[in-house]
């Protein structure tokens, strides 16, 4: 049987992912700021370009009797003579205009009006009107001594400031993905330093797990010491808890059998050496009492030493177990002549080892009980998994098998299949729920020695 | 044959003696593990009874030091734990049967019958010698097929030779294995009883088999019949 589990996203993906998107959320900010004060300062600059060459204008022009502007041949800014430069310049009064001669062969000059006197302004690029312009209205006094109104006006082509801006863009996003790709280097770095203790913990739980050390030993950072000293709390405490409930169950057990044999060797001895013992004079109804009694005494007692099963156990190497079971069986059926043959691959069970050695001794006792002399036992590797590998035991026997529904009633606690032989139904039943307590299956099939063969899975981790 | 208890029960202890003692056996009885150790290194013991959870030595203790001292009598464990670790691990230290309490005494006598035969290196009840046929578990002895009539103690002195033939049993060592303790018979009963089961053994006296070894003892010697 095997769980689907929700994977969480590893704490380096978290962190750079979170990081990254901070990151860039920041970056893209910084960026829209550098850029927009950059443009501003162009913007500015341009402006002040302009206003220099309004006034360099203002210094160099003169206005005819007409009222017609006109400038000397040469200009002290040479890109206003040089056509196509991008850079122009005009005067305009209400008699005529004067523009620069870098404008000669322009399509599309700036369409610049007359403002008024005392004013000025600064347009930018627009769709309409590309050119950035800034012009000036001033009051312009005659000879005559009339004053007329002069507009004089400077523009650039955007293509200039475009080029800058690009220029500048391109270098401030080149500096910031390098920026971000180091911000992000040196934070996986960080991590990973940050990380490495708990990696050790991982590291040295598993080894706990598999049993090759007894606790975190470290060292530990400050941060990290009250959870793995809390861990190996949890750890000791498990430890002595299942050993303490262990002993007390095995006093338990003494404490109650004991007087229950007293009253079943009394029960047996009555009547003869006993003749007073009328209580006890071999009475069918106290008989079943004791049964009941030790058949109650037994369920509990086995429900109660199931609570004390480890959480975490280390792997059983099943084969050098299940030799020892056959050899200890041997001894106890020696008189029947019962031979146990186990067989197998060298595999390994992460089980409690009293739980592995409960369920196989009880099936493989039933074996030799109801068989007729021969015991098969084999093991091997089961279905693979991402860590080891399930584990199927076939317990088998030369006896007369066993019917299917009465196999089934046999694995319900208690039932037992032939009330001559005592036990069977609660050893079944005991090993159904702790294979079951593991995740596996048991199930009845036909053996090849003639007999009943029990299959029991263990899925793979 | 004698079988040392060791239960610190006092009444469970007290059953088991007095059926043992029923079923011809001698018993002593000692209710803690330091002293049954004591016993069972010290005293002619042809089986014991051990329960594992004593106070003083555990049971499992006094297992292991009987086998490291190269005693090899029988041992049968009485526990109250019936998981498999611990059977497996009392018989790995040299247990040779256990009995989960509660158990019926009947139960006992036949394990306790059936190790002794193990012991012995009979595999079934029914051992025959010549014309001679025990059935060790129901005690009943026949000669040329017809049944002989034994009191206790004979029975127990062909019982004990039964299980140690061809070898030389002293009279002492009859007298230890055939009573307990706290019993202390007149020194030549053995004599007197070896005597009784040699005329109903062999009436005509041409089997003769105990031969008595002047100044060492006895000896079964079935085979020659």
């Amino acid at each position: 049987m095997t769980r689907a589990v929700a994977r969480a996203p590893s704490l380096v993906l978290r962190l750079t992912l979170g990081a990254g998107l901070a990151l860039i959320i920041s970056l893209s900010l910084i960026a829209l700021a550098v850029d927009r004060g950059f443009r501003g300062a162009a913007e500015g600059a341009l402006q002040e370009r302009l206003e220099s060459v309004v006034f360099l204008i203002l210094s160099t022009l003169e206005v005819d009797a007409e009222g017609q502007p006109g400038v000397a041949d040469s200009l002290a800014e040479p890109r206003l003579d040089q056509p196509g430069s991008g850079l122009s310049a005009g005067a305009i009064t209400r008699a005529g205009a004067w523009q620069s001669s870098s404008l000669y062969g322009v399509v599309d000059p700036p369409d610049q009006g007359m403002l008024p006197r005392n004013s000025e302004r600064m347009l930018a690029s627009s769709d309409a009107e590309p050119w950035y312009r800034y012009a000036v209205g001033f009051g312009w006094e005659q000879p005559d001594g009339q004053i007329i109104d002069l507009t004089i006006w400077a523009a650039e082509d955007p293509e200039r400031l475009r080029r800058t801006l690009a220029g500048f863009r391109g270098d401030l996003y080149r500096w910031m993905l390098l920026a971000a790709g180091l911000v992000i280097a040196a934070q996986l770095v960080i991590l990973l330093l940050l990380l490495r203790p708990l990696r050790r913990v991982a590291e040295e739980v598993g080894e706990i797990e598999s049993g090759q050390r007894a606790a975190l030993t470290g060292p530990y950072p400050r941060e990290l010491q009250p959870l793995t000293a809390n861990l190996n709390a949890l750890l000791a405490t498990e430890r002595n808890n299942a050993t303490h409930y262990r002993q007390a169950l095995a006093d338990l057990a003494h404490a109650l059998k004991t007087p229950l044999a007293v009253l079943r060797a009394r029960l047996d001895s009555s009547g003869s050496d006993h003749p007073g013992d009328v209580a006890f004079a071999n009475d069918a109804a106290v008989d079943e009492t004791l049964n009941d009694m030790e058949l109650i005494l037994r369920r509990q007692l086995e429900r109660a030493a199931r609570s004390t099963r480890r959480t975490l156990t280390t792997p059983v190497a099943v084969l050098p177990m299940l030799q020892r079971l056959a050899q200890s069986l041997s001894r106890l059926y020696a008189d029947d002549g019962v031979s146990f043959d186990v067989e197998g691959d060298e595999v390994t069970l992460r089980i409690d080892e009293r739980d592995l050695m409960e369920l196989c001794g009880n099936l493989m006792d039933n074996a030799a009980k109801y068989g007729r002399g021969r015991v098969f036992v084999r093991v091997a590797s089961g279905a693979s998994g991402l860590r080891s590998p399930g584990v199927d035991i076939a317990i088998e026997d030369n006896g007369p098998g066993i019917d299917g529904k009465r196999f089934d009633a046999l694995l319900q606690r208690g039932a037992r299949g032939d009330e001559q032989r005592e036990g069977q139904g609660l050893g079944l039943a005991i090993a159904r729920q702790l294979i079951e307590a593991y995740g596996g299956s048991i199930d009845l099939d036909r053996s090849r020695l003639g007999g009943a063969a029990l299959r029991i899975s263990f899925p793979p981790r | 044959m004698r079988i040392l208890v060791i239960e610190d029960e006092l009444e469970l202890r007290e059953l088991l003696g007095r059926a043992l003692k029923k079923a011809g056996f001698a018993a002593d009885l000692i209710d803690d593990g330091e002293e049954g150790l004591f016993y069972a290194t010290e005293y002619p013991v042809d089986l014991a009874i051990i329960d594992l959870g004593l106070p003083g030595r555990s049971g499992m203790e006094i297992i292991r030091s009987l086998r490291q001292r190269e005693l090899t009598y029988p041992v049968l464990v009485l526990t109250a734990r019936s998981d498999w670790q611990d059977k497996v691990q009392a018989l790995e230290l040299g247990a040779d049967d256990y009995l989960t309490k509660p158990f019926r005494l009947e139960e006992l006598m036949a394990r306790v019958q059936a190790l002794l035969r193990r012991s012995a290196g009979h595999a079934t009840p029914e051992v025959r010698f010549g014309p001679l046929e025990i059935n060790l578990s129901s005690q009943v002895v026949r000669l040329n097929d017809q049944p002989l009539e034994l009191t206790t103690f004979e029975y127990k002195v062909l019982e004990y030779f039964v299980l140690h033939p061809n070898q030389v049993v002293s009279k002492l060592e009859l007298n230890d294995h055939l009573y307990d303790e706290d019993a202390d018979p007149d020194s030549n009963v053995i004599e007197v009883l070896v005597g009784r089961l040699r005329k109903k053994l062999d009436p005509d006296a041409r089997w003769k088999p105990i031969e008595t070894l002047r100044g060492r003892g006895y000896r079964f010697q079935p085979a020659e019949a």
